[in-house]
């Protein structure tokens, strides 16, 4: 470990004094470069993960001054996943600019994919907020090259905390449109009854059973297989105990249903959600008699 | 230098493709990668219009430079900038020559995709020019002996021609797509295939076309012993015997639910029309056949 590190220093040291020195046409930057990238292999191996970062963001300043600006963002994405280990802030800021660098020079699929990784990286602290931010970015760049798999797999993610965020109506909007592009193809339409359970578990948070009505017939207009599934019945019965306020009708459906197809943390958030509301409701009804 | 005004980069890329005293001939390959640096500034910019004629541009160039594989990729560009700013016709332009450019150098997988990604960019507002697109991709595809891949274009435009109401187009399209999968031996979409055409003559309440229908394809041995083959025996039985509760229940069955769903929106809201006129009709032949006089 101690001799990768030492071997790495050896390497920076040398790429410093290349760069501090004179060079012919650009070539010193070229050589910098090489050392830079040897250093930073040293460091990751020595598992010295802030010096790989650092010593990765110096290569990425030789390439833009090669004007490389495709191995400048490679270097900015090694060294964000470098700082992962260690400095998450850091690491997105590195893929940032690496995500410029590809819009630049057009590659904006790449793009896209490590806008979906700062993601991530904001998903595993828990900061939903730009969580969502970014998974939207990279479905909107996914689109435009239209890369509607990975689209799709953004939006569900967007879709998801969304409605965590209480956002209910934007949820909608997109589990719906994506059971919508599911129906035409083969091998995604038996999900689209999953689509649509997340759909109408945000219609029911929305607390406004009219529409919740009209949602339910709108997807089966949509998918006429629906009605015959048990997810249509959950919604429909859940739908029916929050008419009636009746708390205890609504425990026995989703144990019922949970009991054959485990619910989902998410789902039972939001479900827990629209038990909340119907036992206010019930109280309020309680202080008025 | 991508990072530069993307308008700059096509004022010089235009000036090195005119001719002038000092410039005998254009310099396509510069200006074409001033173009190409152009529209992803453009484009980065959300400035879909300037990306567009950037595109445009670069796809001429690399024509230019004898690159039709690029060109046409510039081409698709372009047209999925056009989609964006929902200006139908050169959506539709751009995916044909997208698609001639592919197949001039020999390609005709991407010439296909092109037209089809054209199509159901065009199937609302558009739908008799996506429905051309879809039937010229298909074709090329027939033409190269790539049925399998056709399959979902087949689908696809069979569920354009159902939203326009043209139900003798859409089952003959499916009757298409049966032959397609006859000839790659894809025995489970060809018998689907057929009984999607007989539901939509039922739902067409041409009784007599999907009779025929039914006939016809029962001459193929896949078909006659299928389950697809039984479902459609007792529907149309049902039809004859002018039995709705029964064509309800039929059209509630697992098979059909496991066509496509355009398909079993129809075959939910079956029978279309008086199914008792068709046992009238029935009763008076048979009375016409005994009758000597």
């Amino acid at each position: 470990m101690a001799d990768q590190l030492s071997k790495g220093e050896e390497f920076e040291k040398k790429a410093e004094k290349k760069l501090s020195g004179w060079g012919l046409f650009g070539s010193k930057y070229e050589d910098a470069a090489d050392l830079f990238d040897k250093a930073a292999n040293c460091f990751k191996l020595a598992k010295s993960w802030d010096k790989a970062g650092a010593t990765y963001l110096k290569l990425a300043s030789c390439h833009l001054k090669l004007e490389s600006k495709h191995e400048a963002a490679q270097a900015h994405v090694d060294a964000a996943h470098c700082y992962k280990k260690t400095n998450i802030n850091e690491s997105v800021s590195c893929l940032d600019r690496a995500v410029n660098l590809f819009c630049d020079i057009g590659r904006l699929s790449m793009a896209a994919r490590y806008l979906k990784e700062i993601a991530e990286l904001y998903e595993g602290e828990q900061n939903i907020e730009q969580a969502l931010v970014y998974y939207e970015k990279s479905a909107d760049f996914f689109q435009n090259e239209e890369v509607t798999t990975s689209a799709n797999q953004c939006k569900q993610k967007v879709a998801q905390f969304a409605a965590q965020l209480e956002q209910y109506q934007k949820s909608i909007d997109i589990y719906e449109e994506i059971a919508r592009q599911s129906l035409n193809n083969n091998l995604l339409k038996y999900g689209v009854k999953g689509h649509l359970l997340n759909a109408g578990i945000c219609q029911l948070c929305k607390e406004d059973v009219v529409a919740i009505t009209n949602a339910l017939e709108r997807y089966q207009e949509l998918d006429p297989t629906f009605s015959g599934t048990r997810e249509y019945r959950l919604l429909a019965d859940i739908a029916a105990a929050i008419d009636e306020e009746d708390v205890a009708k609504f425990t026995d459906v989703v144990k019922e249903f949970d009991s054959m197809t485990p619910l989902d943390s998410w789902k039972t958030t939001l479900l827990l959600r629209v038990k909340e509301k119907l036992k206010a409701k019930e109280l309020e009804e309680d202080d008025l008699t | 230098m991508a990072a530069s005004d993307p308008n700059k980069l096509m004022a010089k890329a235009d000036k090195q493709t005119r001719l002038s005293l000092t410039r005998w001939s254009a310099d396509w390959k510069s200006a074409t990668v001033l173009y190409e640096q152009a529209a992803n500034g453009f484009r980065v910019a959300k400035d879909y219009e300037n990306a567009k004629i950037a595109y445009e541009k670069a796809s001429k160039g690399q024509e230019m430079l004898s690159s039709p594989w690029d060109a046409a990729k510039h081409m698709e560009s372009a047209a999925a900038l056009a989609k964006d700013l929902r200006h139908w016709q050169e959506v539709v332009d751009f995916y044909r020559r997208a698609s001639e450019l592919y197949m001039e150098c020999g390609r005709p997988q991407p010439a296909s995709d092109a037209l089809a990604k054209g199509a159901r960019a065009l199937e609302d507002s558009m739908s008799e020019e996506a429905i051309q697109l879809y039937t010229d991709a298909c074709t090329i595809l027939e033409d190269d002996g790539r049925e399998q891949m056709a399959f979902d274009l087949y689908r696809a435009a069979t569920n354009v021609y159902i939203k326009l109401e043209k139900y003798t187009d859409a089952a003959s399209f499916m009757l298409r797509l049966g032959l397609a999968a006859d000839k790659c031996n894809a025995t489970n979409s060809q018998c689907k295939a057929y009984l999607n055409a007989i539901v939509i003559y039922l739902y067409a309440h041409d009784f007599i076309q999907a009779e025929k229908c039914y006939n016809d394809c029962s001459q193929i041995d896949a078909f006659l012993r299928s389950d697809q083959n039984r479902c459609a025996s007792k529907l149309l039985a049902a039809y004859r015997d002018g039995d709705v509760e029964e064509i309800k229940r039929i059209a509630q069955s697992s098979v059909i639910s496991h066509l496509d769903h355009v398909i079993v929106k129809l075959a939910r809201k079956l029978p279309t029309g008086d199914v008792s006129a068709l046992k009238a009709e029935d009763e008076e032949e048979a009375l016409d056949e005994n009758d000597l006089t």
